[in-house]
């Protein structure tokens, strides 16, 4: 077995482009990842709503408010009626306040930049209600009202929930490892098309030896994983580098890797084994299933995940690219290693029945003389 | 004319993959419509309405208060403690503000030292209304307690004041009150789905050229490597536009009257086009760059997927951060996107002409530009091999 395990290392590593192409993608897509939003990776500023005011009556209280809040919430410049017309139609504010005995708001839309200018109104013809009320109904409070309203802020801290940390982007990064694990099945389905006679020369020679079936897929399997795991922990470290939370336990991380890897190697010898067709479309479909996979994690969308959770839930228990990058979400976020074990241990039960209908499917493979 | 037959040929024993292909895509782009249309909270604008969790510890007449308050324009879900399945939902962004509530809430407001911890999901700016509303209420509150009214007086007040709305009008400029109806989204992902057909199907085809067999073939005839090469753009041409049909029969039986009555419809079908004129070439080029199928599968996913993160479909392009922005101005996704958003931004642009209009022009320019210099580039790079050969 070792000697079959040597010369199919030797042959992947003459198949250069297959193993290179496996490793160096998702090492490319987490730069793109990475150079789209990256700063959203640690904590990203907000901007202040940009806004405009137009001032017809300047001892309304009003601009005051407005003056306080301006760099903490808003940025609001004072202009005439046809610039902020033309700011407002541009797209370079989100609305002007027109501030004369009373206050009126222009917005675009009703988006939530328009929500927290309309806010800033609400808030301050809310406390004017207040004050009247006061002022009729507990006039000796009056000074205490006052100096409540112009001095008194609640404070609100920032937290992590339970002291975890989520950030929503890291979804991007751990539905690509996921992928990147996945695409072991181009390796798994290049190494079924040359274990079997009719799709290959090389399998036609391994047809006439009496080595056992099972031996020569098991080698082919071991080779193919452990190439390939060489490549996951380049990327590992690579998104490391870049500043990607992967939190956890080392070891438990490259178990992740290690049964994602078996994983996506099953699933390239399954697709390998189950038809004739040729080695283009093989190549299709596995490049469909494991994109469709990735997608379906939250490669392209982060919230993609959420909505299968929510109107398919089994989808998420049987897709791969959904258990990787569930088990590194429960590992970096979750102290309990429940979760993750169930993860690990449905990708290994999904391994088991790939690798066995494959083997299946194989082992009895005879062919007519021609 | 036979070179373009045999592509055609070709075109068409690759066509199960092809379906496949774009069957796969087409989903994912359905499937992203439900993703934007359930979730448009990722940083951009959003609207009124934010997804709230209170995680109310106190339990008192203020707590509840604020709970009431908090539900009248959002969604609100009230625990009492942190569980697991809410940190779950708000990493799937199903929630985007989490406020706790502390024990002792109600004497620290009449006290006046209240403070109070808050999560803030993805969007920032859906966390800063939170934080405005939050704290609006807890001043109203300790406000109205300073002036003297009873802790049921002063929630009550506070509430009722709550139904006071300011004098906001909409200048709904893009229509549908800014937000953009469902096929925008659509149209945003199309890049998507013509790059990852096009670059996968071309890329298949023309890997099947370069079958020693074929060459060789091809190479007995007297079929200049230019004429041949234009041969095969003509082919392809033919598959593009065959996508395109499917595409916007997909649209129009899923859209039906909302996309056919945009007044903007063919400046969106001019764009699209453009776009698939972009895409055919860069898949062109893609074909004639790779030399198997792994790498064909790694460079059609690293240029598609790539083109689509930086040039706006997948990320917004309010999101993307200005270093970003000047690499995604050398993209042909990010001048389609450029352009789809000023369709949105403005209908009946015709009519409006000026900046925008020019704007516009210029993204199907720079396309245009784009598209020709990399076929050009893929006529040369093919012509050389043939040399080489």
């Amino acid at each position: 077995m070792l000697l079959i395990m040597k010369y199919s290392f030797l042959r992947l590593i003459r198949e250069f482009d297959n193993y290179f192409w496996c490793g160096a993608f998702p090492l490319i897509l987490a730069t793109l990842f990475s150079l789209s939003f990256g700063s959203y990776l640690t904590t990203a500023d907000y901007e202040p709503v940009q806004a405009g005011i137009v001032i017809e009556n300047e001892k309304n209280g009003f601009v005051e408010v407005i003056d306080n809040l301006n760099g903490e919430y808003l940025d609001v410049k004072e202009i005439n009626i046809k610039e902020a017309k033309d700011q407002l139609s541009s797209g370079n504010i989100s609305g002007y306040y027109v501030v004369s005995d009373n206050i009126a708001l222009k917005v675009a839309d009703t988006r939530l930049n328009a929500s927290i200018l309309s806010e800033v109104v609400s808030e301050y013809n809310k406390n004017e209600v207040l004050m009247e009320k006061t002022i009729r109904e507990h006039p000796e409070n009056m000074e205490k009202t006052i100096d409540a309203i112009m001095n008194f802020n609640t404070k609100v801290n920032d937290v992590s929930l339970a002291g975890k940390i989520i950030n929503v982007n890291n979804q991007f990064f751990y539905a690509l490892i996921a992928m990147a694990c996945l695409y072991g099945n181009f390796l798994g389905l290049h190494a079924m098309v040359n274990i079997q006679a009719n799709l290959s020369p090389l399998g036609a020679r391994r047809a006439i030896t009496p080595t056992h079936k099972m031996k020569v897929i098991f080698s082919e399997f071991f080779v193919n994983v452990g190439v390939h795991m060489v490549n996951l922990m380049v990327l590992l470290v690579y998104l490391k580098i870049l500043g990607v939370v992967l939190d956890g336990k080392v070891s438990l991380m490259i178990l992740i890797c290690v049964i994602g890897v078996i994983n996506g190697v099953s699933l390239g010898m399954l697709i390998g084994s189950i038809s004739r067709k040729s080695l283009n479309f093989k190549t299709g479909i596995a490049l469909a299933i494991s994109m469709s996979a990735s997608f379906l994690a939250g490669l392209m969308f982060a919230g993609m995940k959420g909505i299968v959770q929510t109107h398919a839930p089994i989808v998420n228990m049987i897709n791969p690219a959904a258990l990787i990058s569930d088990a590194f979400y429960s590992l970096t976020v979750f102290d309990s290693i429940g979760r993750y074990s169930t993860d690990l241990l449905i990708l290994c039960v999904e391994s088991l029945i790939m690798l066995a209908i494959s083997f299946m499917i194989v082992r009895r493979a005879r062919y007519v003389s021609i | 004319m036979s070179v373009f037959k045999g592509y055609l040929q070709l075109i068409n024993r690759n066509k199960g993959i092809g379906i496949i292909y774009l069957l796969v895509f087409i989903g994912m782009t359905f499937l992203s419509l439900g993703a934007v249309a359930s979730n448009p909270d990722t940083g951009s604008f959003q609207v009124t309405s934010i997804d709230i969790a209170v995680v109310d510890k106190d339990d008192s007449a203020m707590s509840r208060g604020l709970i009431d308050y908090l539900k009248i324009d959002n969604q609100v879900d009230i625990t009492d403690e942190i569980k697991d399945d809410l940190v779950d939902l708000m990493y799937y962004q199903e929630i985007s503000y989490v406020v706790v509530i502390p024990k002792g809430y109600q004497d620290k407001v009449i006290e006046g030292d209240v403070e109070l911890n808050v999560t803030k999901g993805s969007s920032i700016t859906s966390g800063v209304f939170g934080d405005i509303r939050v704290k609006g209420f807890t001043n109203k509150l300790h406000i109205l307690s300073e002036a003297g009214f009873t802790v049921d007086e002063s929630v009550e007040l506070a509430k009722e004041t709550s139904s006071l709305k300011p004098d906001v009008e909409i200048m709904d400029i893009g229509g549908n009150e800014g937000a953009p109806p469902l096929y925008y989204y659509f149209l945003r992902f199309i890049p998507f789905l013509y790059l990852g057909v096009l670059c996968f199907v071309i890329g298949t085809v023309m890997l099947e050229f370069r079958k020693d067999d074929i060459r060789r073939r091809i190479k007995c005839g007297t079929v200049s490597g230019f004429k041949q090469g234009l041969s095969g753009l003509m082919a392809f041409g033919l598959l593009a536009v065959f996508i395109f049909t499917i595409t916007a029969f997909v649209a129009v039986v899923y859209f039906g009257k909302d996309i056919l009555g945009d007044t903007n419809l063919l400046l969106y079908i001019i764009n699209a086009l453009v776009l698939l004129t972009t895409t055919l070439s860069i898949s062109y080029l893609l074909g004639v760059s790779v030399r198997n199928e792994s790498a064909l599968s790694g460079l059609a996913n690293i240029v598609s997927l790539g083109l689509c993160f930086l040039g706006g479909v997948f990320v917004p392009l309010e999101m993307l951060g200005g270093v970003v922005i000047k690499i995604a101005r050398f993209l042909p996704t990010y001048w389609y996107e450029n352009n789809l958003n000023v369709l949105i931004g403005h209908p009946e642009l015709f009519t409006v002409k000026g900046e925008a209009l020019e704007s516009y022009f210029l993204g199907i320019g720079v396309q245009l530009a784009m598209s020709m210099v990399i076929i050009v580039v893929a006529l040369v790079v093919r012509n050389a091999q043939n040399k080489a050969e």
